[in-house]
């Protein structure tokens, strides 16, 4: 079955018909009921979990049975609020099972030493799914990308798994970021991008382009098939590791769109989508939609 | 031969300046931070863990460029274990003040600690800098300890390192309403950006800066100083600024007898303009026009 991108479910393009195929009887969506962006609030990040990618049409919508899914995470930092929310993570992964998924992966670079040192690995280890490091310095395992439309970015390598997967889902935790104002659903694709490459091609002059690189970046990455962003907890400030202070917004938010989640989520560190240059370029590069408004948002309360 | 001398001298003085600090502060960057094997009960996990110069970003990822633009030299690393409970330490070592990068991290609304050169406490963290290191201790659990056992592991280790002082530009801020906590010391785009989001890409360079919060009534504002290379530099900085403010969406920028205002459409002004070699800016959604005058006109 082809890939449907984001930009052709929004024009409209898909028939009836296959849209049909990935509803589930007695839930089925037109382009006008199913929402953008599905945002949920609540002490508890499964059940928050589970009520926003219901929102969306339900994890059927996104995995078919007998695929393989693969997940990106946050790894970075020791501070519950640094990494993705375990309790979510788990969810996430319950779904894509209860959806017919035959395996699910976590792929990642980041060495053991460093992914020991937070509770997301040790949760990870315990859901017994299977993790997949890429190794930085194998070279068989990356691919050197151009960025035809990169002014500040022109090329850095991908992890080729990140393309040869059934299933994309990237689990962002939202968080205050020292360099780059804040990390989101965009930049999340640095996790797909080795650790040398980061330094010196999105960190390039001291961090002083790496909000237009990362929407640069997103001009080059596969399109993920579902995004569910972690806003339990939002390290504020001394990000992206901490120690930082700490808000409890209780959210978790799904979509598809990562340069809306990331417009959507912004204000929670107090930041207008409006002045951030991670957004704002994106949207101008056609990656996504910025201007909320145009979207359907819903929001679910379950505190 | 002359070479061979040289570098004997540089290792001597090297050996010797070691030797010195044992005996007066007892940390020599040069060996790494020296960790006690136990404080107040908590014993020292393993061996420490550095990273020197590039190899912070091993550690922090992309956090590392904000220490780098502060001096950064070395961080070193210590795992404090107690039971199940652990406290987690950073030293990092700069190439002068630790307050700058330690005013970055920090904000007013911290408890502020009489410990070290200056130090505050967190919920389950507490940040201290102390000459030219910036300690970051990290409760692993919140309890109704956590706050005297970081403060005991902060005096600690303040002992072992020599006391610094404060940059000198921070003089310049004026005391009078002044949010105590709040100066910030500024040395290039990313400490700028932490303050004032607008600020790296209305002004591209600058040689320094400090900011400070101030409270005055119903007028609150941040005011922040940039030093430019000369007076002319910082008329340029402002006809710049000016330029810039004009591609930017959402804002709208007037010069009125060489102020420059920037509205923001959300009620957060700017104002600024540049006096002698400093660029002088006034972020504030209240303040009157006799303020903002006496402000930024104030030697």
């Amino acid at each position: 079955m082809k890939k449907i991108t984001r930009r052709e479910f929004a024009a409209g393009t898909i028939a009836a018909g296959a849209l049909a195929k990935t509803a589930k009887a007695g839930q089925f969506f037109t382009a006008e009921e199913k929402p953008a962006i599905a945002s949920v609030t609540g002490p508890d990040a499964r059940k928050n979990c589970r009520s926003a990618v219901t929102a969306l049409g339900g994890m059927q919508a996104f995995v078919k049975p007998g695929q393989t899914v693969d997940i990106l995470v946050n790894f970075v930092g020791r501070i519950p609020a640094a990494h993705t929310n375990p309790e979510m993570f788990h969810e996430v992964v319950a779904l894509c099972k209860e959806a017919g998924a035959k395996r699910v992966r976590v792929i990642s670079w980041i060495e053991e030493n460093r992914r020991k040192q937070n509770k997301l690995q040790e949760e990870i280890l315990k859901s017994g799914v299977e993790f997949h490091h890429v190794d930085q310095d194998t070279p068989g395992l990356w691919q050197t990308m151009e960025v035809p439309r990169g002014e500040k970015l022109k090329q850095i390598r991908m992890m080729k798994i990140l393309f040869e997967s059934d299933v994309l889902i990237m689990l962002p935790c939202f968080k205050h970021h020292g360099s780059a104002n804040f990390t989101g659903s965009m930049k999340l694709f640095l996790a797909a991008t080795p650790r040398q490459d980061n330094r010196k091609f999105m960190h390039q002059e001291r961090s002083k382009y790496i909000e237009q690189c990362i929407a640069e970046l997103n001009t080059i990455v596969r399109t993920p098939d579902l995004i569910v962003v972690d806003a339990m907890e939002i390290l504020k400030t001394g990000g992206p590791g901490g120690p930082g202070n700490v808000v409890t917004p209780q959210k978790i938010i799904a979509g598809t769109d990562q340069v809306a989640l990331d417009a959507y989520c912004a204000p929670l560190l107090d930041i207008d989508p409006a002045q951030s240059i991670q957004i704002t370029k994106a949207n101008a590069l056609g990656i996504g939609e910025s201007n909320l408004s145009k979207l359907n948002i819903k929001e679910i309360n379950l505190a | 031969m002359n070479s061979k001398f040289c570098s004997l001298g540089i290792v001597s003085s090297m050996f010797i300046l070691c030797i010195t600090s044992f005996s007066t502060l007892l940390y020599c960057q040069e060996k790494g931070f020296p960790f006690p094997d136990e404080i107040s009960g908590w014993k020292a996990a393993d061996e420490p863990q550095f990273f020197i110069g590039d190899e912070l970003f091993e550690l922090i990822n992309g956090g590392a460029e904000v220490y780098h633009e502060y001096g950064f030299v070395r961080v070193d690393t210590m795992d404090y274990l107690s039971g199940d409970d652990m406290i987690s330490v950073e030293a990092y070592t700069m190439d002068d003040s630790a307050f700058g990068i330690f005013t970055s991290l920090t904000t007013e609304e911290d408890q502020r600690l009489e410990i070290g050169n200056g130090s505050t406490f967190s919920d389950y963290y507490l940040m201290m800098w102390q000459g030219n290191v910036l300690f970051a201790i990290t409760a692993q659990f919140e309890n109704d300890k956590t706050e005297s056992t970081l403060k005991s592991f902060a005096t600690t280790f303040a002992g072992l390192v020599k006391p610094g002082g404060l940059p000198e530009m921070i003089g310049i801020l004026p005391r009078e309403n002044r949010v105590a906590g709040s100066e910030k010391h500024i040395v290039g785009h990313l400490g700028l950006q932490n303050i004032f989001d607008l600020g790296s890409r209305l002004l591209p360079g600058f040689e320094e800066g400090v900011a400070a919060k101030y409270e005055n009534g119903d007028e609150d504002y941040v005011l922040i100083v940039l030093k430019q290379e000369n007076e002319s530099a910082a008329q340029d900085g402002i006809a710049t600024a000016v330029d810039k403010a004009k591609d930017m969406s959402g804002v709208s920028a007037t010069m009125d007898q060489s102020l420059l205002t920037l509205d923001r459409g959300d009620g957060n002004n700017v104002f600024a303009a540049a006096q002698g070699k400093y660029i002088k800016i006034i972020l504030a959604s209240t303040i009157s026009p006799e303020s903002i005058e006496k402000i930024l006109r104030d030697h």
